[in-house]
């Protein structure tokens, strides 16, 4: 019996001297990353280390920091985590913030775990990027409207220009002697755009749509394309429906004559496919942009890749 | 399949005037004697707790499939699923613990394997529709694949009827007679595996056990012989799942969960008709 416990003592021990010795070899290593990236800028001032909660901000800040030069953005989540419902931070998050300058969030309730950053790190400077969107209202699968913002603002490009022109501001504001390169970012992510809106423009000229959503998001995108959400079931946002339900959202689909579901590739995709084969509908999967490619032209080939879907169903 | 699609439209109910709803009725209709045959045998063999960890362990499977990078992650919960029920029953055999402990072991292990992969991958609540079941979204694929499995079980039942009983009755006993014992019980533990891990996407892993269970240890109240066992236990399979999907369309209340909740009130009056016929 004693030898047992003297194992377990000894096992436990030399784990954690094991895990001890692999985290001095990590931060010797981003310590040395850290001194060689200093060499090569010599005078300029300390790193700025940002911190996106998750995968559209991230994207937004690839491109208004693109090509600066010591500036380090960082996404706290995995890239396929999605939207962030009822996400908890794990302790990679929180070393993550730990040496974060600026932490970038999307607002409007999206990161539920906001109360436990400003907790922790009273003293990170936060910029909720949703500021000055013009949002909608989120609704349950009745139309019925909720008493609370649809989160899901990014999914506009209008509003994810001004996104980016708010992650410009909180990034001049704490890095004086790049401003002028985030302006100049922002200003050629915004110029990106006008293909996706000129297509969107085209779109707005077309007799309005009645479409079901299966996304939260997809309310925004649709607004700004002409086209009116009459339904949809929201299985993201915790709402798988009941046989009865299905029931009136496929009653809702042939009253209103709706010829296009418009779904992720996620959980909702199977009820838009069951409805489609109900009513005769076509579905239509698009991307909400939550996950994907981590690179600065996600976003606009994402938004042509759905307006594209969207003029080929309705033409 | 027009032609039960028509048949059923021909039926008194408004919830048959809906495609999903003819498909979740069939795939009950289907669930129902598969549960009811294997559950015969799991109660006899006081496996209970064992297709529980089998539920469970679908999460692994999904899991699995998922860093796999499948679309549909049925293979590899088969997979999983027969390798756990197979490891289950060999380490049961080597009677190092008891059979409850071992089972709650995997249990838990395939339970925290399928959270870890499923979570470290990003946002398990993609994965929270296999919690609770969705009938409403079965297509004819399913349809076809759940019929198959329950025609391979009940033509492999055929022949094996008799071995399991025996083996169900005394293993010392079935090995006298020449009964394989180690393949019967291994044979046996993968039909379930199987019909467990089909049937999952519809029912869902907190629903799927007592779907197995409650018709046969109702059945077990009421009757006295095999035989009428057997078909009690069919009869009140079908009659809950029917009766659990009907409520869950009037009451808008969850399907699978109405389900069990038929079931769990057929045994709570088997029980009480059981006790006062003795």
């Amino acid at each position: 019996m004693k030898k047992i416990i003297a194992l377990c003592l000894i096992s436990v021990l030399s784990i954690s001297l094991f895990t001890a010795c692999g985290q001095k070899k990590q931060t010797t290593d981003t310590q040395a990353a850290l001194e060689t990236a200093q060499d090569t800028q010599q005078d300029m001032a300390k790193d700025l280390q940002v911190v996106t909660s998750f995968y559209p901000i991230y994207v937004l800040a690839l491109n208004v920091t693109d090509g600066v030069e010591g500036v380090h953005v960082v996404n706290m989540t995995q890239p396929q985590t999605g939207c962030l419902h009822d996400y908890e931070l794990t302790t990679e998050d929180m070393k993550t913030l730990e040496g974060a300058d600026v932490f970038l969030i999307n607002g409007l309730g999206m990161e539920g775990f906001l109360g436990d950053v400003t907790g922790n790190y009273p003293d990170l400077y936060i910029e909720d990027t949703s500021q000055n969107t013009s949002m909608m209202e989120a609704e349950d699968d009745h139309g019925h409207i909720e008493d609370a913002p649809n989160p899901h603002v990014w999914l506009n490009p209008s509003n994810a220009i001004i996104q980016a022109q708010n992650i410009c501001d909180a990034l001049s504001q704490n890095d004086p002697a790049n401003a002028a390169a985030y302006a100049k970012n922002t200003e050629a992510f915004i110029q990106s755009l006008d293909g996706v809106m000129q297509s969107i423009q085209s779109l707005q000229k077309q007799p309005q749509q009645k479409v079901a959503a299966f996304h939260e998001g997809f309310a925004y995108l649709a607004e700004i394309c002409n086209m009116d959400v009459e339904t949809g079931v929201y299985v993201d946002e915790y709402q798988e429906p009941s046989a009865k339900e299905m029931a009136e959202i496929s009653e809702d689909i042939r009253e209103d004559s709706i010829r296009l579901l418009l779904t992720a590739d996620d959980a909702g995709k199977k009820y838009a496919d069951t409805l489609a084969a109900e009513c005769g509908a076509t579905v239509l999967v698009m991307d909400p942009l939550t996950s994907g490619e981590t690179n600065k032209d996600a976003y606009r080939l994402g938004m042509e890749r759905n307006v594209q879907i969207l003029i080929d169903a309705v033409s | 399949m027009q032609v039960i699609y028509d048949f059923l439209e021909m039926m008194p109910f408004s919830m048959f005037s809906y495609d999903f709803m003819k498909n979740a009725f069939l795939a009950a209709l289907l669930i129902a004697p598969l549960f009811a045959l294997l559950g015969t045998m799991a109660v006899n063999n006081k496996m209970a707790f064992f297709s529980d960890a089998l539920g469970h362990s679908a999460f692994t499977g999904i899991g699995i499939g998922v860093l796999l990078g499948m679309d549909r992650p049925l293979l590899s919960m088969l997979a999983f699923g027969i390798f756990l029920s197979l490891v289950i029953t060999k380490v049961k055999a080597a009677n190092m613990a008891s059979a409850d402990t071992i089972i709650s072991v995997f249990s838990s292990c395939a339970m925290a394997l399928g959270i870890v992969i499923l979570a470290g991958n990003g946002g398990f609540a993609k994965y929270s529709s296999y919690l609770v079941g969705d009938i409403l979204t079965v297509g004819s694929q399913d349809l076809a694949l759940l019929l198959a499995v329950l025609i391979g079980v009940y033509v492999l039942w055929v022949f094996l009827y008799n071995p399991l009983l025996l083996l169900s009755i005394n293993r010392s006993l079935a090995a006298s007679r020449g009964v394989r014992v180690v393949l019967l019980e291994n044979v046996f533990v993968v039909m379930v595996a199987v019909a467990v891990m089909v049937s999952i996407r519809a029912i869902g892993v907190l629903m799927i056990n007592s779907l197995l269970i409650l018709p046969a240890a109702s059945a077990r109240n009421i009757t006295h012989s095999a035989r009428s066992y057997h078909w009690m236990t069919t009869v009140l399979a079908l009659f809950s799942s029917v009766t659990g999907l009907i409520v869950s369309y009037y009451q808008n209340t969850s399907a699978g969960a109405t389900m069990v909740l038929t079931a769990a009130v057929l045994f709570l009056l088997t029980y009480i008709y059981g006790k006062i016929r003795k």
